[in-house]
């Protein structure tokens, strides 16, 4: 093999290697080597140099790779030894080396996968859904604390349990009408009334139907989203109140406008 | 396929576009059992309907119909991306060679916990693994039954939609392990290095 890698080449593609196995699947597939125990001991001066260069920048990731550099150095030293009597099972199940191998195939089977799920994502991207009103934002990143997210769920349970099975037929048609944009407006609303917060209770009043607490939820995960609004819960299990943070309240109509179409 | 909905031409037509006004309403992946409530017809009958969809779209039509995370959904042919882009902003789910990985090992061993991705790739995936939950690509789905009962993570219906995957079968095969034993290995190396 005639591939030649200069010695001061690593320090710059360093932080290239996701770890100990990404640098040695590398070295093994720059060489176009097999995985093998035979290929690994031949990258072993070449990864104990990668870590060398390595060790001043980051002691954490380091660490990780020190783990593989002490299997590969005992790999090596067994080769240089006389081989020792092959015992049955138990002695192969053992080896570091093999074993070495198995998590490198492994590794390089789920790194290829990643590729060709790579592949497909872009792929996609050239596919455009429509966007269901409001809802594929929300499913984009959500701002709040995965906690305060929990409560806010379990908060809403506790309303819902408490919402009419059945509805009136009349609350229905009413509730249908309402959109998760209308129940922005509402929301907002409701915190100008109370000077900028609210208990989140108070957002869903008594009689609400499953559609319009559902809807409403909706309308203050998306509020919480844009930033409009916090989430603030003093205590486990307190009270969760709804704050305005979105600006000057007086500024936005309640109608139409600003706070809820940016 | 013409002669077999001849007699209820209009029907089935009627149905067809009734499927395509859902479809193009729900915007979501609607699954088969979904649309059946929806439209009130027997299976058969919207299986037709769907194919005749497919096939209407294909004539020079912006959207396609597609299956995905178990359901059926219209989307814009790629051919249109560049056009549609420039609309604004696009949705766009960028991820990292890591969070790639560790989004595959997930994939293909869930449900997994995280001790079991990090002794795949060797290097700690915390951070990574909260990057793919915020994306809501990934969810916990349990917890093992094991000491410390750790977080078992599985991938979503999310997923599925953003590598157009209609279900976890779907997902390309992993390739074979290759070479495993010192011997086989070994041949194969000499005979690499002789050819070269």
């Amino acid at each position: 093999m005639g591939v030649e890698t200069g010695g001061a080449e690593p320090l710059i593609r360093l932080h290239n290697f996701e770890g100990p196995l990404d640098l040695l699947l590398h070295l093994i597939e720059e060489r176009q080597l097999e995985i093998t125990e035979v290929s690994l001991v031949e990258v072993t001066d070449q990864y104990l140099a990668y870590v060398e260069a390595m060790r001043p920048f980051d002691l954490d990731i380091a660490s990780e790779f020190l783990v593989v550099a002490s299997r590969l150095l005992d790999l090596k030293a067994r080769t240089l030894l006389p081989p020792p009597r092959p015992e049955p099972e138990e002695e192969e199940a053992a080896d570091p080396g093999q074993e070495l191998v198995r998590r490198l195939l492994e590794y390089r089977q789920f790194r290829q996968a990643a590729q060709l799920l790579k592949a497909r994502g872009e792929l996609e991207e050239l596919r455009f859904p429509r966007t269901p009103e409001d809802l594929a934002a929300l499913a984009e990143q959500i701002e709040v604390a995965p906690a305060a997210l929990a409560e806010l769920l379990a908060a809403m349970e506790r309303v819902l349990a408490q919402a009419p099975e059945t509805e009136a037929p009349e609350l229905e048609m009413e509730a249908e009408r309402l959109t998760v944009a209308e129940a922005m407006r509402q929301i907002v609303a409701r915190l100008r009334e109370r000077g900028g917060s609210t208990r989140f209770e108070a957002l869903f009043p008594p009689g609400s139907g499953r559609l319009r607490i559902v809807v409403t939820f909706l309308a203050l995960l998306e509020l919480l989203r844009r930033r409009r609004v916090t989430v603030r819960q003093e205590v486990p299990f307190g009270p969760i109140e709804i704050a305005w943070a979105g600006g000057s309240l007086e500024a936005g109509p309640a109608g139409r406008g600003g706070v809820v179409d940016g | 396929m013409g002669e077999a909905d001849a007699p209820s031409r209009s029907g089935t037509a009627d149905l067809v576009a009734a499927l395509e006004a859902v479809l193009f309403v729900a915007a979501v992946p609607l699954p088969e059992q979904r649309l059946l409530e929806i439209l009130q017809v027997e299976p058969p009958l919207l299986e037709a309907a769907l194919e005749q969809l497919a096939r209407r779209l294909e004539a020079g039509r912006a959207l396609e119909l597609r299956r995905v995370a178990g359901g059926w959904q219209m989307v814009t042919r790629p051919e249109h991306a560049a056009v549609v882009s420039r609309l604004g902003p696009v949705r766009r789910v960028q991820l990292s060679g890591p969070a790639l990985e560790v989004l595959a090992i997930v994939a293909y061993r869930q449900p997994v916990t995280r001790v079991e991705i990090e002794a795949v790739r060797g290097v700690n995936c915390e951070r990574t693994l909260r990057t793919l939950l915020e994306y809501g690509l990934i969810a916990e789905v349990g917890r093992k039954e094991a000491p410390g009962r750790p977080i078992l993570y599985g991938t979503t219906d999310r997923f599925l939609e953003t590598f157009g995957l209609d279900d976890l079968s779907d997902l390309p095969p992993l390739e074979p392990l290759g070479p495993a034993a010192p011997g086989e290995g070994e041949d194969r190396g000499a005979v690499a290095a002789g050819d070269g």
